[in-house]
């Protein structure tokens, strides 16, 4: 049996995501963003997390789910990264969920798409599934995209 | 037990640095001035000191060559020899051994197992007064002829080393010269004073070891100040000399005997010398123990990131600060009003005052310079003498290590390319010694440093050929071309006009890296030359990094952040289009600034931000790369000192922005980088392909990111890359002849055929009904007018661009646009000739591939 793992849940588009408790720094409810023009449309903005710049990250944008209405409340969960925190912008918290190692699958051939790389597989849990995000891969195909375009 | 004994190593290390710094400048002053002793007692004192520290604590490597530096500088400090050119080289090498070998105990604890017996044994060669270089010195001869009363000079000339029983006759010579240096010298004695001043605690240690009297008598001359006790107070509370002696000797300079006390005590036999030399050892004790209070006292090492640290919480107080004044605004509760304001004052205070903890003199990053330029001038075989003013003009710390590189680079650059040879010089009538002056001061809030040097000055004419075929501009560009833009061309990219590629520069990179450097700091460098007068670079740099005043202005409902340094003036513009003054130039804005057409930026299109109309405009006037050109913003709200922060590498392909700061409501605002603004919108010159220029990605760069003009033919559009076009002309359709069945316009003097774009694209088209035609001016050797429809824009393509590459097409302002190589439509369209058909293959298929450059990815 192996040891069970937290996951910290989150909402979006009506599907249920987790992300590792250990990676998430913080949740924050909606920010006042400062959008930041030219940069990349997965870019929502900049939030000021006390006194410190923080990136945030559209994450329909980035799993190509369709656009978050304006005026619909997001929330900001804050990981840890190699690039310093970043702020992940989701439609609305969950919990935090224990699962089991055995539970977890990989994700099958049939999903495509931007989801294909970003969700690392799923939890078959109690009620929806839980898809575990990458947070490693969202950063950091962001941060080679962009450096190419700093080269 | 072991922490005790690093911490005297780090110590020792960390003294050692700062004294072997000061001895590349005191060595290199000591070449001028072979005879000044104090700085020559000064300088063996130091290596003494590392040699003796370095033996207790067992470093035998670097005991041994110390040793034999500290032996070769005795010699010369007795007179026996003289400071000689070969042997300031040996001097400067041991100092360079020294602190490689420093380096290694900081990395390995130990002082390696290679001891420098080469540069030992040379150390060695030049203590011998017969070595090759130099006889005994006629001129410590001189001194020591003019004492009289001292014992024979050639006595001292066969001792080697000065020991106890010789200490008062080199006591006395050495007041003497010292005298002299005072007269001579501006200051002899501060420079001698320093190390003495930062004796090391290790040094202690190093001394303890040693009889009291070996103390190197030699610094005496410099530390009798009157701050310590007379000579002759000294003398007759010892009970050596007699009270009415000390006075005779007193009346006795006082009518114009330049002599120490001392020493005329001891010409007129009322004292012995040797109860002088102990005087003055005397004296030197004290002189230490009230330097070594004063300093230990007054001054504290701190770690620089502890100070970083102090000013990122200095930078969120500000913010803080600037949160609560506009929340306090309008509060009617007055005792909240008055302890805010407090609040203000004294946090402006406190950031003001660490900024100053945080400053250094410039003459930290100066410190190095003398020892460059003899490197440098003596590889050219070039005389210079340096000069400098304003060392002690301070800056932020993290400004002078910015600086630091590229001030030497310009250094190196006036000796090698600005100051001529010397048989050059004499024949232009000037000195043979080139003068190179390093001058540092603060103006309006900024540092201003300049680099002057007295050489050939720079030649726009020369300029304008290297780059020419180097292939940097036309020779119609450059023909148009004012002076003073053409000298502006050394700061492009691999460009350098050396005639011969030297050791020290003209290797391609150089002017260009320098100024990159000095305005990612935000900072500019600026050129002023007179044809065999010399030139002037003059480096302007802000004066820290971390906060900046900056103006604040609203565009599309953000606000965004200019830094002040770049704003030279605001003008308020009605909105309506006919009053507001904005002009079209074809199809740039403009507007006339007192006469002087100023380009304009639409700050709203530049960042595509959507574009409602506003009932108020206002233009800024900045200046970047010594060029204005207009923003145009909707309002301007503040000004402000602003916290610059950087911003995360996930932005890093938007190059928009130098960073973002935390505004008084809390929040984010992004700085515009000027810069890169005018870049952005082909206001400041993006020559040479690239906008960036560091030195590996050049290449890649220029094929990465093209400015294209875009133009419609037909029912396509097309991208021209802009660097294989010469002009846009509007030509009328009478104007069009005919040779064979090719059409032709007279063009400046010249016969340029046209081609039909829509025709060589197959996309129809053809002669609009409009008479007048819109030729794309193409080539740089004969011309070829391209005729369009239309000219829509320009715009640059990166490698966040959509590109096709099999297919050539890219996807510009949202469209799909085709790459046009002009030179190979050229060539099919059959004005070059090439091994191509005169009209080629073309047809729909792909043959494209061909016409159409594939190097856009």
């Amino acid at each position: 049996m192996a040891e069970p793992t937290s996951y910290c849940t989150f909402w979006l588009d009506g599907q249920r995501f987790g992300i590792e408790v250990l990676e998430v720094q913080e949740v924050l409810r909606t920010q006042s963003m400062t959008p930041v023009p030219l940069a990349p449309t997965a870019i929502n903005g900049l939030i000021n997390l006390r006194g410190q710049i923080i990136t945030a990250i559209d994450l329909r944008e980035r799993l190509e789910l369709p656009s978050r209405e304006d005026g619909d409340a997001s929330v900001n969960i804050v990981v840890r990264t190699d690039e310093g925190p970043v702020s992940i912008l989701v439609d609305s918290i969950g919990g935090v969920l224990e699962v089991d190692r055995a539970d977890f699958e990989l994700p099958p051939e049939t999903v495509y798409g931007a989801g294909r790389d970003l969700i690392a597989g799923v939890y078959k849990v109690d009620g929806p599934l839980l898809h575990v995000l990458d947070v490693g891969r969202v950063i950091g195909e962001l941060v080679t995209a962009t450096r190419k375009g700093d080269a | 037990m072991d922490d005790e004994v690093d911490e005297v190593v780090a110590e020792f290390l960390m003294e050692s640095h700062e004294n072997l710094d000061q001895l590349d400048n005191d060595f290199i002053e000591l070449e001028e001035h072979p005879h000044d002793k104090a700085l020559l007692a000064s300088v063996f004192r130091t290596i003494h000191t590392i040699k003796g520290t370095c033996g207790f604590l067992g470093f035998s490597h670097l005991e041994s060559l110390t040793h034999a530096g500290e032996h070769l500088l005795s010699q010369l400090r007795t007179g026996a020899l003289t400071l000689d050119g070969p042997r300031t080289s040996a001097l400067l090498a041991m100092v360079d051994a020294v602190r490689q070998m420093m380096r290694l105990i900081e990395q390995t604890g130990g002082d390696g197992n290679a001891p420098s017996e080469a540069l030992i044994a040379e150390l060695e060669r030049l203590s011998h007064p017969d070595s090759d270089v130099a006889a005994p010195a006629p001129a410590s001869a001189t001194h020591t002829d003019s004492h009289g009363d001292t014992p024979d000079p050639t006595d001292r000339e066969t001792t080697n080393v000065v020991e106890a029983e010789e200490l008062g006759t080199t006591t006395v010579t050495t007041q003497h010269t010292a005298a002299d240096a005072a007269t001579t010298s501006e200051q002899p004695a501060p420079a001698a004073k320093k190390p003495a001043a930062k004796k090391p605690a290790a040094k202690k240690a190093a001394a303890a070891k040693k009889p009291a009297a070996k103390k190197p008598a030699a610094v005496a001359p410099t530390t009798e100040a009157p701050a310590t006790a007379k000579l002759g107070e000294i003398l007759v509370d010892s009970g050596d000399a007699e009270q009415s002696a000390v006075d005779l000797a007193l009346m006795e300079q006082d009518l114009g005997d330049d002599r120490k006390v001392g020493e005329i005590m001891v010409a007129h036999g009322s004292t012995p010398p040797q109860a002088v030399s102990e005087a003055l050892d005397r004296q030197v004790d004290q002189g230490d123990n009230d330097n070594k209070g004063s300093i230990a006292d007054s001054t504290i090492r701190v770690e620089v990131t502890r100070l970083d640290r102090l000013m990122n919480l200095v930078g969120e107080l500000v913010l803080s600060r600037n949160n609560i004044l506009q929340a306090v605004a309008g509060n009617p509760d007055r005792n909240l009003v008055t302890a805010a304001q407090r609040l203000d004052l004294i946090t402006s205070d406190l950031q003001e005052n660490l900024m100053k903890t945080r400053m250094q003199p410039v003459g930290s990053a100066w410190s190095k310079m003398p020892r460059v330029v003899r490197e440098v001038a003596n590889a050219c075989g070039k005389h210079v003498r340096l000069e400098m003013i304003g060392e002690e003009t301070e800056l932020d710390k993290t400004v002078i290590d910015a600086i630091r590189d590229p001030l030497t680079h310009l250094v190196r650059n006036a000796i090698d390319h600005g100051i001529e040879r010397p048989d050059i010089r004499k024949s232009a009538g000037k000195s043979s010694d080139g003068r190179l002056l390093l001058k540092a001061s603060h103006e309006s809030g900024q540092v201003v440093i300049e680099i002057t040097d007295d050489g050939g000055g720079i030649d726009a004419e020369k300029v304008k050929a290297k780059a020419v075929s180097n292939g940097v501009i036309s020779p119609e560009h450059a023909a148009q071309m004012p002076e003073r833009d053409a000298i502006n061309l050394i700061f492009l990219p691999g460009f350098s006009t050396a005639e011969q590629v030297t050791a020290v520069s003209g290797r391609g990179v150089g002017m260009d890296v320098v100024k990159t450097k000095i305005e990612q700091i935000g900072g500019t460098v600026d050129v002023n030359t007179r044809l065999g007068h010399g030139s002037t670079f003059t480096v302007k740099i802000p004066l820290t990094l971390a906060i900046v005043p900056a103006l604040l202005v609203r565009c599309a409902g953000e606000r965004f952040a200019i830094p002040e340094i770049n704003v030279v003036e605001l003008v308020q513009l009605k909105h309506d289009a006919e009053s507001s003054g904005i002009e079209m130039l074809h199809n740039a804005p403009v507007y006339r600034l007192r006469g002087q057409l100023l380009p304009l930026v639409d700050l709203r299109g530049i960042l595509e931000l959507s574009s409602e109309a506003t009932d108020r405009i206002t233009l800024a006037v900045l200046q970047a790369d010594d060029r204005q050109f207009g923003v145009l913003v909707d309002e301007v709200v503040d000004t402000q000192e602003i916290v610059v922060k950087p911003l995360s590498r996930l932005l890093s392909s938007v190059s928009m922005y130098a960073g973002a700061t935390i505004m008084g409501d809390g929040r984010v605002a992004l700085i515009l980088d000027v810069f890169r603004l005018g870049q952005h919108a082909h206001v400041l010159s993006e020559s040479a392909g690239g906008t960036r220029f560091d030195r590996d990605d050049e290449r890649v760069v220029a094929n990465e990111s093209s400015t294209m003009l875009l133009v419609a033919a037909g029912d396509r559009r097309a991208a021209l890359r802009l660097d294989q076009i010469t002009r846009l002309e509007q030509i009328t359709i009478d104007a069009i002849e005919w040779r064979g069945h090719q059409q032709v316009v007279q063009y400046r003097g010249d016969i340029m055929p046209l081609v039909q774009l829509g025709d060589v694209m197959s996309a129809g088209g053809g002669l609009s009904e409009s008479d007048e035609l819109t030729v794309v001016v193409c080539g740089h050797g004969p011309h070829v007018g391209l005729v369009v429809d239309t000219i829509i824009d320009i715009c640059v393509t990166d490698s966040t661009t959509l590109v096709d590459a099999e297919q050539n097409t890219v996807v510009l302002q949202e469209k799909v646009t085709e790459i046009v190589d002009v030179e190979r439509v050229l060539a099919a369209g059959g004005v070059y000739p090439t091994d191509q058909g005169a009209y080629g293959d073309y047809d729909q298929s792909g043959a494209y591939a061909d016409e159409y450059e594939g190097s856009m990815v």
